[in-house]
C-alpha cells in the first residue's frame, strides 16, 4: 500500500511544483484588469526619437484613460534581430514600427495584423497620399501606415567644413567631386585631434548601392523577387571609391576602427566628420548627437547621365502584430501617432515629412528650425526634378540582403579581410538563401 | 633530532625561523595582495563609476570620484520604458526562488532513486544523466524552442523553470547523490525494518539529513538562474517580465549617447543580491565549489 | 574530480547496493515501482527537454525549418553550407582560440595562486573567498558591461597602456584586440579552478615532500615529480570542465559586441553565431546543424581526454 502511495507521490511532488507554476506563469499575461489595457510598442531609433515617442504617448495615454503603452526601443538592425526573434514565436509586439525593407516578410507570413477593418473607422487613412499608402498594402490587405516619407540626403556639418578650410562641392556636384571633397577633408584634418576624416566608405551602405544602381538604370529587384543586377555591377560600384581608398596614404576614407570605438554614435556626430549621408529626416536625431543645430542638406551626387534619379520612400510604417488581443486600442494609438495635431508637434518630421496631409498643414515650424530645413530639401528635390524615380522594389528577404550588405561584409571589407571580389562573391552566395522569390 | 641541543643554540635558530617565518609572511602578503588588487579592480571600479556623474567615468583612471552623485542609480531605478526597476527586480526574484524550489524537490527525489533506490536500468539512467551534464546545452536549445513555441509557452516562464522541476539540471542530482551516498545506510535499513517505505525514508530521514547539500545546491541554483542570459533572451518577449540581465542588456541598447553612469548604476544594483549572497554564504558557496567542483 | 571518475566508472552504480538476502520477487517489483516513480521527474524532464529534443534536432539539421516558413528535407545541405559559410569558419577559429589559449592560461593562473595560497595554514581563508567572486559573477551581464567600459576607447586599460606608451584607442573597436579582452575576462575567473586545486593540493601528503627535501630535491623537482602528478587526476578535472565551458561562451561575448560578434567577427563565438543564424535570421535548421556539430566536436574532445587520461593521470589508490 505504502508503495502504490510512493509511486503516486513521487510524481505528484514534482508535478504540483510544475502546475503551480503554471498558475502563475498565465496569471500576468493580459495585464488587464478592470478595462485596462496595456499596449506594448516599439520602435528602432535613437534616444532623440525616443523622446519623441515618450511624449507623444503621454499625451495619448491622458486622452485614453484605460489604456498603458509600454515602449521599448532599439538601434536599427539590434531591433530586426529582436523582431526576428518574436516572430518565430509569433509574439509581435501590438504596435511596432515598421520598415518596407522587413513589410514582406513580416506581412506575407501572416504576422501583421489586417488593418483594412480600421479604415476610416479608426485609422484615418484619407488624409495619406494614396501613394504613400500603398506602401503598405499587399496581398489586398492593408498591413502599414506610412508616417512619413523620406529621401536620401548629404548631411553636412558646415562649422566643420569652414574649420578645416575646404571647400563644399556644389550643390548639384557629381560622385568625382563629392570623392575629392572627401581626400581634401580628410588631409585638412589629419594633424587634428581627434583626427577628421571626409566621410566614412559610402560604398559600404547598402541604400547608396540602391541609388547607384537607380542612376545607371537599373531597377534593383522585380515584383517577382528577381535580381535585376549583377555581380559585376556590385563590383563596379565598390570599385568605384577606390581612387579613395588609394588617396592620402590609403587613409581618406573615416576608419571603420575609430567608428567601433565611437558606437554607439558615428564619426559624423562625433564632429569627426564634415559629412554623410543618410536619410534626411535623421537630421534631428543627428543633430542632438552632434549637440548643435547646424547641420545642412544637400542631395545626392549626379549620376552618369547628369541626372540624379532620387527617389522618396515611405520613411517607415506603423504596423499591428497580428497576434495582438488588443485591436482597437491598438489602432487607436497608431491613428494618434499619425494624424492627431499635438503629437504631430512633437514628433515634427523625426518619422520623415509627415504623410498625414492635415498634419503637415498644422505642422508649425519655426523658420531656420530643423523641421524646416528637411521639409524645404523635401521641396527642393521635387521643385528642382531630382526625384524621377520611384523607390525600389522591395522583396521578402530586402532587409535580410541589407543586413549581410552593411553588417557583415562590409565590416570584413573596411578592416582589410576581403577583397572586392570576395565581398560580392559572398553577398551573391548568401543572397541566393536570403532572398525569397515568388 | 635529538633532545640535547644546547639551548642557546635552540633558541638563536627558533629566532632565526621565526624571523624568516616573519619575512615569508610579509611577501606572501603582499604577493597575494597585489593579485588582490587586480582581481578586485573591476568591480571596486564599477562600484565607485556608479556614484561618477557619467561624463567623468571615461578618462578617469583613479579609483576615488572627485565629485559623487546618485543621480545614476536614479536613472537605472526608474527603469526602461516606463516599467521600474523593481519590476525586473521581482521578476529576478521569482525565477531565481522558483528554480531553487524546483530543485530542491526535484533533484533530491531523483538523487534518492539513483542512491538508495534498487532497481533494473539504474546504471543505465545514471549514465546518461552523467552524460547530460558534458553535453552542450545548444544541441536541445533549438528543438525546445519549437517544442515551447508549440505548446504557447513562449513569453512566459515556464520554459525558464519547468526543467528545473524536472530536475534537468544534472549537476544537483549528481551532487545530492554523492552526498547521499555518504550517508550510513544503517539510518534507512533501520526504517526499513520498522516497516517504513521509501516516501517515509526519503521525507522523513533524507531530507532532513540533506540540508547542507540542500543549502549548496539553493545558492547555486539561485545565483546561475539570477544570471542567465540566453533563455530569457530566447523566450521573453514582453519588457514587464524581463528579468534583470535582459533589462540591463536592454539598458545599454537605448542609450545611444553612452550613458555609463547608469549603466554601472544598473550593473551594480543587478549584482548587489549576488554579492551579498556570497558574503553571507561565502563558506556554502566555496566548500561546494571545493568538495564538488561546482563551477561558478 | 568526483565527475571524471564518475563517468569513467559510472557502470559500477549499476551493481545493486548490499541489502539482506531473500527477498521475496513481490518485493523486488515493488522496489522497481518505487525506483521509478521516484525517478519519474527526471526521468520526464530527460525524454521530454534532452533525448527528445536532441532526436529532433538531429532531424531538423537535415531541414531548411524555418519557423513562420517551415521547412522541408534537404540532406546534407547545411553541413556542406557550413563549410563554405566564412562566418562560420570564423566562429570556429574564435572559439577554438579561445579555448586553446584561455584555459591554459586559466588553469595555470588558478593553480599558481593555489600552490601561493596552500603554502600557508592560516588567513588563505578569505583571500580564497575573495579570488572565488568574480567566477560568480564573471558570466553575467554587469560584467560584461564593466568589461566593455573597462576595455572602450579612453577606456581604464587605455590609460594603463598609455603610461607604458603603448596601446591606444580602445580593444574594443580592435579586431586584434578583442581576444585577448576575452582571454583576460575568463582568465579574470580562476578562481573556480583555483578553489579545486587548493581542495587537491591539501590532499597530498606532507611526508612526500618532506621525503623529496631529504633527498635534496629543489622547488622545481618537488612540483614536477610530486605535485604535479598528485594534483593530475584534479588537473584533469579542471580541462574538461574548463574547455567544454569555454565553448559555451554567449553573455559576454554578446553584450560587448552588441549581439554581433564584431568587429570583423573577432568575437563570433560559435554560441552566437548560432543565436544568429537560428534566432535572428529564423534559420533553425542551419543552427541545428551547428549544433550537433558541436556535440560530436565536444564529444570526441572529451573522449580525447579521457582516452589520453591514462597516461597521465594518476589516480591515487588505483596502484595500491
Amino acid at each position: 500500500m505504502s508503495i502504490r502511495k510512493t509511486a503516486t507521490s513521487g510524481i505528484a511532488l514534482a508535478l504540483a511544483g510544475s502546475l503551480a507554476l503554471t498558475a502563475c506563469g498565465s496569471g500576468g499575461d493580459d495585464g488587464g484588469d478592470g478595462g485596462n489595457v496595456t499596449l506594448n510598442f516599439t520602435w528602432w531609433g535613437s534616444d532623440e526619437r525616443s523622446e519623441r515617442y515618450e511624449a507623444a504617448i503621454d499625451l495619448f495615454e491622458e486622452a485614453n484613460p484605460g489604456i498603458t503603452v509600454q515602449t521599448s526601443f532599439a538601434e536599427f538592425q539590434d531591433y530586426w534581430t529582436q523582431r526576428s526573434t518574436d516572430a518565430t514565436s509569433g509574439e509581435l509586439p501590438d504596435v511596432l514600427q515598421m520598415d518596407v525593407s522587413r513589410l514582406l516578410e513580416y506581412a506575407n507570413n501572416g504576422l501583421l495584423y489586417d488593418l483594412t477593418e480600421f479604415e476610416g473607422n479608426g485609422i484615418d487613412t484619407s488624409t495619406i497620399d494614396e501613394g504613400l499608402l500603398e506602401s503598405g498594402r499587399t496581398n489586398e490587405q492593408l498591413v502599414a501606415i506610412p508616417t512619413g516619407s523620406n529621401t536620401l540626403a548629404l548631411m553636412v556639418n558646415p562649422d566643420l567644413v569652414e574649420e578645416l578650410g575646404v571647400e563644399l562641392p556644389d550643390w548639384d556636384y557629381t560622385w568625382e567631386e563629392y570623392q575629392d571633397f572627401v581626400v581634401a577633408a580628410s588631409e585638412a584634418g589629419a594633424d587634428r585631434d581627434p583626427r577628421v576624416y571626409g566621410g566614412g566608405d559610402y560604398t559600404m551602405t547598402w541604400w547608396f548601392f540602391m541609388q547607384y544602381l537607380v542612376q545607371q538604370g537599373i531597377e534593383p529587384f522585380s515584383e517577382t523577387g528577381e535580381m535585376n543586377f549583377t555581380e559585376d555591377d556590385m563590383r563596379d560600384f565598390i570599385s568605384s571609391a577606390d581612387p579613395v581608398r588609394e588617396a592620402a596614404g590609403g587613409d581618406a576614407f573615416f576608419p571603420l576602427e575609430r567608428g567601433e570605438q565611437l558606437l554607439p554614435k558615428g564619426g559624423f556626430t562625433s564632429g569627426e566628420a564634415p559629412v554623410e549621408f543618410h536619410w534626411d529626416n535623421f537630421i534631428s536625431g543627428y543633430s542632438n548627437d552632434l549637440g548643435s543645430d547646424n547641420i545642412q542638406l544637400m542631395p545626392m551626387p549626379t549620376g552618369a547621365d547628369g541626372q540624379k534619379h532620387m527617389f522618396f520612400k515611405p520613411t517607415m510604417q506603423l504596423a499591428m502584430g497580428a497576434n495582438t488581443a488588443h485591436p482597437e486600442e491598438a489602432a487607436a494609438l497608431i491613428d494618434f501617432l499619425i494624424n492627431d495635431p499635438e503629437a504631430g508637434q512633437i514628433i515634427g518630421t523625426d518619422l520623415g515629412v509627415p504623410s498625414s496631409q492635415t498634419r503637415l498643414e498644422a505642422l508649425e515650424v519655426e523658420e531656420g528650425s530643423l523641421d524646416q530645413r528637411v521639409i524645404e530639401y523635401e521641396q527642393r528635390v521635387r521643385d528642382e526634378g531630382y526625384a524621377t524615380a520611384t523607390v525600389p522594389f522591395q522583396p521578402e528577404g530586402f532587409g535580410a540582403l541589407e543586413t549581410e550588405y552593411v553588417e557583415v561584409l562590409s565590416q570584413e571589407f573596411q578592416y582589410g579581410q576581403i577583397s572586392v571580389d570576395e565581398f560580392v562573391e559572398r553577398w551573391f552566395s548568401e543572397a541566393s538563401n536570403l532572398l525569397v522569390t515568388s | 633530532m635529538s633532545t640535547t641541543t644546547l639551548t642557546e643554540q635552540h633558541e638563536t635558530s627558533r629566532r632565526r625561523a621565526k624571523r624568516r617565518r616573519v619575512g615569508r609572511t610579509v611577501v606572501f602578503h603582499a604577493a597575494v595582495w597585489a593579485i588582490a588588487i587586480v582581481m578586485l579592480y573591476p568591480g571596486v571600479w564599477m562600484l565607485l563609476s556608479s556614484f561618477r556623474p557619467t561624463n567623468q567615468i571615461i578618462g578617469e583612471t583613479g579609483l576615488i570620484p572627485d565629485n559623487t552623485t546618485l543621480d545614476n542609480f536614479r536613472n537605472a531605478l526608474d527603469g526602461i520604458g516606463g516599467i521600474s526597476f523593481w519590476t525586473f527586480f521581482g521578476n529576478s526574484l521569482f525565477l531565481a526562488v522558483g528554480s531553487v524550489v524546483g530543485v530542491c524537490l526535484s533533484c533530491s527525489v531523483t538523487a534518492y532513486a539513483f542512491a538508495r533506490i534498487d532497481f533494473p536500468g539504474r546504471g543505465l539512467f545514471f549514465s546518461l544523466m552523467i552524460g547530460t551534464l558534458l553535453l552542450p546545452f545548444h544541441v536541445v536549445i533549438i528543438p525546445q524552442f519549437i517544442m515551447f513555441n508549440e505548446i504557447g509557452w513562449t513569453d512566459s516562464y515556464l520554459p525558464l523553470l519547468v526543467g528545473k522541476f524536472l530536475a534537468a539540471e544534472a549537476f544537483f542530482v549528481f551532487l545530492m547523490v554523492q552526498f547521499m551516498r555518504n550517508l550510513p545506510r544503517e539510518l534507512d535499513e533501520s526504517a526499513r525494518i520498522d516497516g517504513a517505505g521509501h516516501l517515509r525514508i526519503f521525507s522523513a530521514i533524507m531530507l532532513p539529513l540533506m540540508r547542507p547539500v540542500l543549502a549548496t545546491s539553493s545558492i547555486f541554483a539561485f545565483i546561475w538562474s539570477w544570471n542567465d542570459f540566453l533563455a530569457p533572451l530566447i523566450y521573453l518577449r514582453s519588457p514587464d517580465k524581463y528579468p534583470l540581465p535582459l533589462m540591463l542588456r536592454q539598458f545599454t541598447d537605448q542609450t545611444s549617447v553612452s550613458d555609463y553612469g547608469a549603466q554601472m548604476a544598473a550593473a551594480v544594483l543587478a549584482l548587489a543580491p549576488v554579492m551579498i549572497f556570497f558574503i553571507l554564504f561565502q563558506r556554502y558557496i566555496v566548500e561546494g565549489v571545493a568538495t564538488q567542483g561546482l563551477k561558478g | 574530480m568526483t565527475i571524471t571518475h564518475e563517468a569513467t566508472r559510472s557502470a559500477q552504480v549499476g551493481k545493486p547496493p548490499r541489502r539482506p538476502q531473500n527477498r521475496r520477487p513481490s518485493r523486488r517489483a515493488a522496489e522497481t515501482r518505487a525506483g521509478y516513480a521516484f525517478l519519474a521527474p527526471w526521468l520526464l524532464g530527460f525524454i521530454a527537454l534532452t533525448a527528445g529534443p536532441m532526436i529532433a534536432s538531429l532531424y531538423l539539421a537535415f531541414t531548411d525549418f524555418h519557423p513562420i516558413r517551415g521547412g522541408e528535407w534537404i540532406g546534407v545541405e547545411n553541413f556542406t553550407r557550413l563549410f563554405d559559410d566564412p562566418r562560420f569558419l570564423d566562429s570556429v577559429q574564435v572559439t577554438l582560440t579561445y579555448a586553446i589559449v584561455g584555459t591554459p592560461i586559466k588553469l595555470a593562473a588558478a593553480l599558481g595562486v593555489a600552490m601561493l595560497l596552500n603554502n600557508r595554514r592560516r588567513g588563505q581563508g578569505p583571500y580564497r573567498s575573495m579570488f572565488y567572486a568574480p567566477s560568480l559573477i564573471g558570466a553575467s551581464v554587469s560584467i560584461a558591461i564593466v568589461w566593455k567600459a573597462m576595455f572602450n576607447d579612453q577606456g581604464i586599460v587605455d590609460d594603463v597602456g598609455d603610461f607604458f606608451g603603448t596601446w591606444q584607442g580602445g580593444w574594443v573597436g580592435d579586431p586584434g584586440k578583442t581576444m585577448p579582452m576575452m582571454v583576460l575576462l575568463t582568465v579574470w575567473q580562476f578562481g573556480a579552478p583555483m578553489v579545486i586545486f587548493l581542495a587537491g593540493l591539501k590532499q597530498i601528503p606532507g611526508e612526500l615532500y618532506e621525503a623529496a627535501e631529504v633527498d635534496g630535491a629543489g622547488p622545481w623537482r618537488k612540483f614536477t615529480r610530486i605535485t604535479l602528478p598528485m594534483l593530475s587526476p584534479v588537473l584533469f578535472f579542471n580541462l574538461v570542465l574548463e574547455t567544454i565551458h569555454s565553448f559555451q561562451v554567449f553573455a559576454s561575448a554578446f553584450i560587448i559586441s552588441g549581439g554581433r560578434g564584431g568587429p570583423a567577427n573577432s568575437t563570433l563565438f560559435y554560441t552566437l553565431y548560432l543565436y544568429q543564424r537560428g534566432f535572428g535570421q529564423g534559420q533553425l535548421g542551419y543552427a541545428a546543424a551547428m549544433a550537433w556539430l558541436l556535440v560530436i566536436v565536444v564529444g570526441v574532445i572529451t573522449l580525447i581526454f579521457f582516452r589520453t587520461s591514462r597516461y597521465w593521470v594518476h589516480y591515487t589508490g588505483e596502484g595500491r
